[in-house]
């Protein structure tokens, strides 16, 4: 990559991210890096969709994720494609749009994603269905309940950790070596 | 007698208080095993709750930069996160 088309992405990134620096403390990619590095046998992970209500397409993004998964497609791929297409659902990007051009949004991400390929209208008819419209609302109400009020947040062990989108490899590494012993 | 009304008050916004907490049981436990084949009787369990449209959460590119374990690479025109493996899991952006 020449230091120019870094830097053109950059920018363009910045423009996204609205708050630039957000972007430098992003927590997925830490925790999926982290998390390769040690056994299924030792360390289980868990990932809870939770919608926050202020960024408006959050809810249909989290159904997305209960759509993929009871069509036994893979779900990580779902929230991967999400996260990559994050900006294009943002309350700015989606100011002008009416609910049905994002479900469509939606729609297409989901066709367009290779290992989940469902149809556009299937994708956007599921989405409107009322049993994954609460099997997400229940999702929510279980994260309400444990406490949860913003993200990202974590458990370890059933216990509220510390860990947040400023943890670094080396500090999960170290939490997680500890438990391991 | 006030203390009384007033203790069967407490009491009733108690019941309402636990009802409002009631959460449905789901069919299933809640949430996506990361990797799929995670041990259900591993010694860490961690539990994450992310907002696919949350910032702080996404896969972003600069994040893959700044990582010693993550890099960005241009393939085609096509600016794609890459895992350790060299395994792309989401287009960004084209350029």
């Amino acid at each position: 990559m020449d230091q120019s088309a870094t830097f053109y992405v950059a920018r363009k990134l910045c423009f996204w991210f609205e708050r630039s620096w957000l972007g430098l403390q992003a927590a997925w990619p830490v925790v999926k890096s982290v998390l390769g590095g040690y056994a299924a046998s030792d360390v289980a992970f868990t990932f809870h969709t939770f919608p926050l209500p202020y960024h408006h397409h959050a809810f249909t993004a989290s159904e997305g994720a209960h759509v993929v998964a009871s069509s036994g497609k893979p779900v990580y791929d779902w929230l991967e494609a999400m996260f990559a297409n994050q900006p294009s659902f943002g309350n700015s990007a989606t100011a002008n749009m009416t609910w049905n051009e994002v479900d469509t949004l939606f729609g297409n991400l989901a066709e367009s994603t290779k290992a989940i390929n469902i149809p556009a209208d299937q994708f956007v008819a599921s989405v409107n269905n009322p049993n994954f419209d609460e099997a997400t609302r229940v999702s929510w109400k279980l994260s309400c309940a444990r406490g949860v009020s913003g993200t990202p947040t974590f458990f370890v062990n059933g216990a509220l950790s510390t860990a947040d989108e400023s943890w670094t490899v080396a500090q999960w590494k170290q939490l997680i070596d500890q438990l391991l012993g | 007698m006030r203390s009384m009304l007033a203790t069967a008050v407490a009491a009733t916004l108690l019941a309402v208080g636990c009802l409002a907490q009631t959460v449905p049981i789901p069919s299933r436990p809640d949430g996506y095993r990361y990797p799929p084949n995670a041990n259900a009787t591993a010694l860490v369990q961690i539990d994450a709750y992310f907002d696919l449209m949350c910032p702080d959460c996404l896969v972003s590119a600069l994040a893959a930069q700044i990582s010693a374990n993550w890099q960005v690479q241009l393939d085609d025109l096509l600016l794609a996160a890459v895992d350790d493996a060299g395994k792309p899991f989401g287009v960004l952006d084209r350029v």
